[in-house]
């Protein structure tokens, strides 16, 4: 991580960019100055991991760095140097966090909540201690003004603005405290010989050689029973006040100016400013069904960002905000005629951010840490302000705490899944908290967060309906048999999606995917999307869409009621879409094309890196797969677009059907069980160890099938229907005008 | 592979999944069941033993079947003549060199079709013949075993019934006793026949007396599946007192005083009990508590080896268990001390016991009268250095001109008369006499693929290897032996724990890295995140490796010269980089190591070259989940258009060639 210069602005447009041999992209990328992740670090002398849960690197310049933890509001630590790393978004590693290199620091403090309670104790009160929010206070966010931050937290009530600087080995912490109903009591640093103070306590040194200076009526304490632990009282007080406390090993300390806080919070100069014209790759072709345009992402851009694009959303006809894997939202504009393309790389440092939303034109992502709200002070296109909207979600250091989606209902509240914390081999899972394998809901105001679905394991998206349906992919994995897609209507809520250890306290058995997917079909879930009213995306509106991660696949999900239980049965078919990456996120274009993007960061075919396209219908070329399925008692029916070609609809021989079962129990995924003949033992055995050498499908004769009298209905009369996980029937039909239909049903069947 | 439940059905009714194989030569036939119709003769070598060696030629029918429409194209590898007919259609007929352009592409719809397959050898009697389909969704690719399917046939039944009993007969020591005139079956004659039974020089080092004497009196009774046949009446006063002097015989005679190792740590058997789950010993055997045999799978009991071995002799066995005994089933699993030690611990901590009780009491043993018996008893015509009468047992030659029910080994027990009591059921009985009837000719001819076939088998590959989509016993049995390691932490955690197929072996690898693995010396490992290994197989790992390549059609070789073309090369490296289709994520290449592991782990890429054949490279990168249906190893393309628009014109075959041809640039190993 280093910082951006003017002078590398200037070089980047004559320069090609190569990389050091030895360095790591995530070496050379610019973060900017606050970048949001969990961290390991070092404390006298030993490793500690973590460090910070929810961390913030602050990049003070010149290599100096501070990490600030904005669940336990401290300051952790600050010193000169890099990272040891680690982290699944940067070095691909899953055990290992990335860790700060201050093995000698300009200072430390212990993993304790930063500031002491009403009482002025420091006791970790929180329900798993060292996770989630305190009591006594919350993070509201920061300001970027250029190249500085300015923490915003609340303690005891009282507001606190903090920035930090260091230069030459001194660092000044700059606060500003708003009225103050109760004296605070603030951890300042803890070293492992005494620390002694001035008369006055309003400097202190340590035996270790940190001397501390503190001003603005801050009086220095050490900690009754632990010298070596330094704490700052500001008093009470109905005035703001500003104050300032300095830390430095070499000499005495001199603070510096105090800054301007109200100027570094009403936005200042863009860090960003560099704009980078966009191409797109536009599809000439009239002949399919659906065609790409690919949008090439701005890779060589100055900041050397790894542009994993992910989660985005509009916010105008003409603009769009897309968030990468590693922590930026770049907006592209010019979207409307694909003439004038600009990327703006408008903010970076977010906690992985898998989702994105746009509301009444500002931009909020999901994070792991959290909903941000990002705001642009001073209309400059780049955002100054990143607010907190809802950072309740309570997250541990697993690798795998991906936070995935983020979508809005009718109402404006929003939505958003979490993964289980799997172990790093990828079987079992790490110590489990509130929130891991949930979907969450988020009060509009951002004051409320409800989980209403527990047990997933690693749902890859997320869906809302436009009556507030509740849907999520999901990954084959321990409790997982495979890959599915969950449903739920909002008022049957909350229920269990199947992770027995994140079942959390929702009771009640197990609900049942709307279908179950093989593996050749889609191995890795991600988000759904539905056809919006008024749109002609071949796909009839009101219809759900499917993505696949690892199949790079786009589905049509065709669904009946299941019963009068609330909720769908049904499966999917595949739509001929080409991606030029995995399919993470889809939103709908006013328009009526379908923007894509995905990534690769764990198993996909996807062909490369990245991608951002827009996949336009032909309305002139027929979809050439089913748009209907029902179920009957004796098989199934199947409404194709167009008029079928009756010798071959009504020739058996133009299908094939299997079905098969899956076995769901504490072991990695499933093998494949036959529905017809049971095998009682082995799917006994596939709840002790895993099964999937047992690969049983029940071949399915078609009995006969039926042409609709509108010539487009045929109806699959199956050697008996019955329930099954998965029933699987193939099609290799023609439209009247010879157009091959060949394709595959995947589906789920209920009893109910 | 998928095993659809409609071949299983078929299977277990009237049809199994595979081919009917017609040979003839010179007015003679044979026929048996093939997997799949491919060949690969090489010069003097019989096509099948049942047929000496020379010109042939072969149809294989059955059915073909598919689960949905397909338009597919057929076409040939090999040298002879071949013709294909599909639902009575010719489709293909070549002559002389069998490859080069296919059949027309054929629609053909989901269900089952008639196929017939004629081919000719070269007029040498050497044959090279592999059958190959494809479609605008696959890559040319031979047709897979579960595509085909074939009815009962009597022919069939005949030739493998007469398969079996010649296999009996090599199994159960037969020409031991009923020697050829000519004194061997030569360099040619069936494999098996080679194999020399236990050495017993030291066994009282070894093994109790007492267990001796169970043994003698009822092999079977310890072991279900022995070839020891039972060779004294135990159910009488003097069978027992055979019994005790046989045993005092060897007990007294057969101790060399040879060292062993220690005996081992109780303490060990914990971790003992970890290694016995974790190689899957219970794929071969039950658990050594276990006193009920497993009749059913034939697992070999365990109960009686505290009872059977001397202290520290079961290290010494474990270590090296062929040591005695060359064509032992038991392999080489090449234990550490600690992995000896601690087995050996936990099997005797285990069945201390558990020993199969005989229920009679045996007299003081002579060793002087048991010298004698077993000079009688012919012992030492399959245990070298023990007493053998000059034989007045029938001889080979004469034995195939008896009627084998009637009298001997094989007949009825009322009609045995003073023959020895083979361990047979009344079904092995009756294979014998089959194969009796079809003459001695073919114990003395060798058809390695057939030799192949039967060691899949007979060395308990299937045990342990998923193959033609049935899984192997393992996957049902390890369970058995779960609680051994619940106290480990962790395991549950590692990536995929699966072993690989054997349903593609021969087209997958070459003949050396086969038979480097079934020697054990293949160095790395090609899955050193199993917790289970692949032990060796000292027997005949060539002549398997041999056959399973030949089974599949391909002459045994070794890796091939593959001309790399730089360009390529450099795109195939791209490809499989991050920016790529990442295979780097998985597969570590050569000292890089793979980037993400999750879940499951690839081979190391730079082994490739030296394992993997051409062909199979092309089906497996095409579509994995077509031959794995559960793996996590993404599909780049489908119908041969490429996830990567954009290099080598999406052409998904072009792209896997930049890949093998930058794999090939790899030097070795």
């Amino acid at each position: 991580m280093r910082t951006f210069t003017p002078y590398f602005v200037a070089t980047v447009a004559l320069v090609q960019f190569t990389h050091a041999a030895d360095k790591k992209w995530y070496e050379e990328m610019v973060m900017g100055p606050a970048w949001s992740e969990t961290f390991s670090d070092y404390f006298q002398g030993e490793k500690r991991t973590p460090a910070a849960i929810k961390g913030i690197v602050l990049d003070l310049g010149n290599d100096n760095h501070a990490l600030f933890d904005s669940e336990a509001l401290r300051l952790v630590t600050a010193y000169k140097g890099d990272f040891e790393w680690g982290g699944v978004a940067w070095a691909g590693s899953h055990g290992t966090l990335i860790t700060l290199a201050n093995k000698d620091p300009l200072f430390n403090t212990a993993s304790m909540p930063g500031w002491g309670n009403k009482a002025g104790s420091f006791e970790d009160k929180r329900e798993h201690p060292g996770y989630g929010k305190l009591e006594q206070g919350s993070f509201n966010g920061y300001f970027r003004s250029g190249e500085t931050i300015t923490l915003d937290y609340t303690v005891l009530g009282s507001r606190i603005l903090e920035t930090d600087a260091m230069d030459k080995g001194s660092l000044t912490r700059s606060f500003y405290f708003d009225k103050r109903n109760d004296e605070l009591v603030m951890v300042v640093a803890e070293e492992k010989g005494d620390f002694t103070l001035s008369p006055k306590r309003d400097s202190a040194k340590s035996a270790d050689g940190l001397e501390i200076v503190a001003t603005g009526g801050v009086s220095l304490v050490t900690d009754t029973k632990n010298h070596g632990r330094l704490l700052a009282k500001i008093p009470r007080g109905g005035q703001a006040l500003q104050a300032q406390i300095a830390y430095s090993r070499s000499e005495t300390p001199k603070p510096v100016s105090m800054p301007d806080f109200k100027a570094l919070v009403s936005g200042g100069k863009p860090i960003f400013d560099k704009k980078i014209k966009g191409t797109v790759n536009l599809s000439n072709d009239k002949k399919s069904p659906y065609v790409t345009d690919v949008i090439n992402l701005p890779e060589n851009n100055p900041w050397k960002s790894n542009l994993r694009f992910v989660a985005f959303d509009f916010l105008s006809d003409d603009k769009a905000a897309i968030s990468t894997w590693n922590g930026d939202v770049w907006t592209l504009t010019g979207i409307k005629d694909m003439k004038n393309l600009v990327w703006q790389r408008v903010a970076s440092g977010l906690f992985q951010p898998l989702g994105l939303k746009v509301v009444d034109g500002t931009i909020y992502v999901n994070g792991r840490d959290g909903i941000t709200k990002l705001i642009d002070l001073n209309n400059d296109g780049e955002i100054d302000q990143y607010k907190v909207f809802n950072h309740d979600v309570i997250v541990t250091e697993n690798f795998h705490e991906f936070a995935f989606e983020l979508q809005t209902d009718k109402e404006g509240n929003f939505y958003f899944s979490k993964a289980s914390p799997v172990r790093p081999g990828g079987r079992g899972f790490d110590k489990i908290l509130d929130d891991n394998g949930v979907i969450a809901k988020v009060s509009k105001d951002g004051s409320k967060l409800e989980v209403l679905a527990t047990g997933l394991r690693a749902p890859g998206g997320l869906g809302i309906g436009p009556n507030g349906e509740i849907t999520s992919g999901e990954n084959e994995g321990t409790w997982m048999p495979s890959c599915k897609i969950n449903y739920v209507k909002p008022g049957n809520t909350p229920v269990f999606f199947g992770v027995e250890p994140s079942r959390h306290d929702v009771k009640g058995k197990y609900t049942e995917p709307l279908c179950y997917l093989p593996m050749d079909v889609d191995n890795s879930g991600a988000s759904q999307v539905w056809v919006p009213e008024g749109i002609d995306f071949g796909v009839p509106a009101g219809e759900m869409l499917h993505l696949s991660y690892g199949t790079s696949s786009i589905f049509h999900v065709l669904t009946q009621p299941r019963g009068n239980t609330g909720f769908l049965e049904g499966g999917v078919v595949k739509l001929p879409i080409k991606l030029q990456s995995s399919a993470m996120r889809a939103r709908f274009h006013k328009d009526g094309s379908l923007y894509v993007a995905g990534f690769r960061g764990w198993q996909t075919n996807a062909a490369s890196e990245a991608a951002f396209q827009r996949v336009r219908h032909n309305p002139d070329v027929v979809v050439p797969a089913p748009t209907k399925m029902e179920y009957t008692s004796t098989g199934i029916k199947l409404t194709f677009p167009a008029k079928l070609d009756k010798e071959l609809a009504e020739d058996p021989t133009s299908y094939s059907a299997q079905r098969w079962n899956y076995v769901r129990g504490p072991q990695y995924g499933s093998g494949e069980f036959s529905v017809d003949h049971p095998d009682r033992d082995a799917e006994k055995q596939a709840l002790e160890k895993e099964s999937h050498e047992h690969q049983v499908r029940d071949d399915v004769e078609i009995k006969a099938a039926k042409l609709s009298a509108d010539g487009m209905t045929v109806d699959i009369e199956l050697d008996h229907m019955k329930p099954c996980m998965n029933l699987k029937v193939t099609y290799d039909l023609e439209d009247t005008d010879g157009e091959v239909f060949k394709g595959e049903y995947i589906g789920t069947v209920y009893k109910d | 592979m998928r095993f659809p439940f409609l071949a299983f059905c078929l299977l277990a009714a009237t049809a199994k999944a595979d081919l009917i194989a017609t040979f003839s030569k010179d007015g003679v036939t044979d026929a048996r069941r093939d997997r799949f119709p491919a060949l690969s003769i090489k010069p003097g070598e019989p096509a099948t033993p049942f047929l000496g060696a020379g010109a042939f030629e072969v149809t294989w029918t059955g059915k073909l079947v598919l689960s949905q429409r397909q338009r597919v194209s057929f076409s040939f590898e090999g040298e002879g003549a071949a013709a294909l007919k599909v639902d009575d259609k010719e489709l293909l007929s070549k002559d002389g060199t069998l490859s080069g352009e296919g059949s027309k592409t054929t629609r053909l719809n989901a269900g089952e079709h008639d196929i017939t397959i004629t081919y000719k050898s070269k007029a040498d009697g050497t044959a090279a013949f592999r059958f190959y389909w494809e479609s605008s969704e696959m890559p040319r690719q031979t047709v897979p075993p579960d595509a085909f399917a074939a009815s009962e046939s009597e022919a069939a039944t005949l030739g493998e019934d007469q398969r079996s009993g010649r296999l009996l007969f090599a199994q159960q020591n037969c020409s031991k006793c009923h020697v050829s005139s000519t004194g061997s079956f030569g360099a040619n004659g069936m494999v098996e026949l080679s194999e020399i039974g236990p050495v017993l020089a030291g066994i009282a080092d070894r093994v109790t007396e007492d267990w001796l004497k169970n043994w003698i009196a009822d092999p079977k009774s310890i072991k279900p599946t022995t070839h020891m046949p039972t060779l004294v009446d135990a159910s009488t006063k003097e069978g027992l007192q055979e019994v005790a002097d046989l045993a005092a015989y060897l007990t007294t005679t057969q101790k060399l005083g040879m060292p062993t190792s220690p005996k081992p740590d109780p303490q060990l058997a914990q971790a003992g009990g970890v290694h016995f789950q974790e190689l899957g010993c219970v794929a071969c055997h039950t658990m050594p508590g276990v006193e009920q045999p497993d009749l059913e799978n034939k697992r070999v009991p365990l109960n009686n080896v505290a009872f059977k071995f001397q202290p520290g002799a079961l290290v010494d066995f474990l270590k090296n268990p062929h040591q005695f005994y060359s064509a032992i089933g038991m392999p080489d699993f090449r234990l550490s001390d600690e992995e000896a030690n601690s087995l050996a611990a936990f099997l005797r901590t285990s069945s201390e016991g558990k020993e199969t009780k005989p229920g009679h009491q045996f007299p003081k043993g002579d060793a002087t009268r048991g010298a004698e018996i077993a000079g009688s008893l012919q012992c030492g015509v399959c245990h070298p250095g023990l007493p053998m009468t000059p034989s007045a047992v029938t001889s080979l030659d004469d034995l195939f001109t008896k009627d084998w029910t009637a009298v001997g080994c094989v007949a009825a027990a009322d009609k045995r008369g003073k023959a020895p009591v083979l361990n047979l059921s009344d079904e092995d009985r009756s294979k014998l006499v089959t194969f009796s009837k079809s003459g001695k000719d073919s114990l003395f001819r060798n058809n390695v693929s057939e030799f192949a076939t039967r060691q899949l088998e007979s060395q308990r590959c299937v045990n342990c290897h998923l193959i033609d989509g049935k899984p192997p016993l393992l996957s049902s049995t390890q369970t058995e032996t779960a609680s051994l390691t619940e106290h480990v932490k962790g395991l549950h955690e590692r990536v995929d724990q699966s072993r690989p197929q054997l349903t593609f072996i021969g087209e997958m690898l070459y003949t050396d890295y086969i038979e480097a693995m079934l020697s054990g010396t293949e160095d790395p490992r090609p899955r050193p995140w199993l917790g289970m290994r692949m032990p060796s197989f000292h027997a005949h790992p060539k002549e398997l490796a041999e056959g399973l390549s030949r089974l599949h059609g391909f002459e045994p070789s070794g890796p091939q010269e593959v001309k790399v073309d730089p360009k390529m090369a450099e795109i195939g490296k791209d490809l499989a980089s991050a920016s790529g289709f990442g295979c780097v994520t998985c597969h570590a290449i050569g000292d890089q190591k793979a980037t993400a592991i999750f879940e499951v782990e690839g081979i190391n890429l730079k082994l490739a070259s030296s394992r993997l054949r051409e062909g199979y490279y092309h089906r497996w990168m095409d579509n994995p989940p077509s031959v794995t249906p559960s793996t996590k190893m993404p599909r780049f393309s489908d119908g041969n258009e490429s996830q990567r628009a954009d290099v080598l014109d999406g052409d998904a075959w072009k792209q896997y060639d930049a890949i093998w041809q930058y794999l090939h640039s790899l030097d070795g190993k």
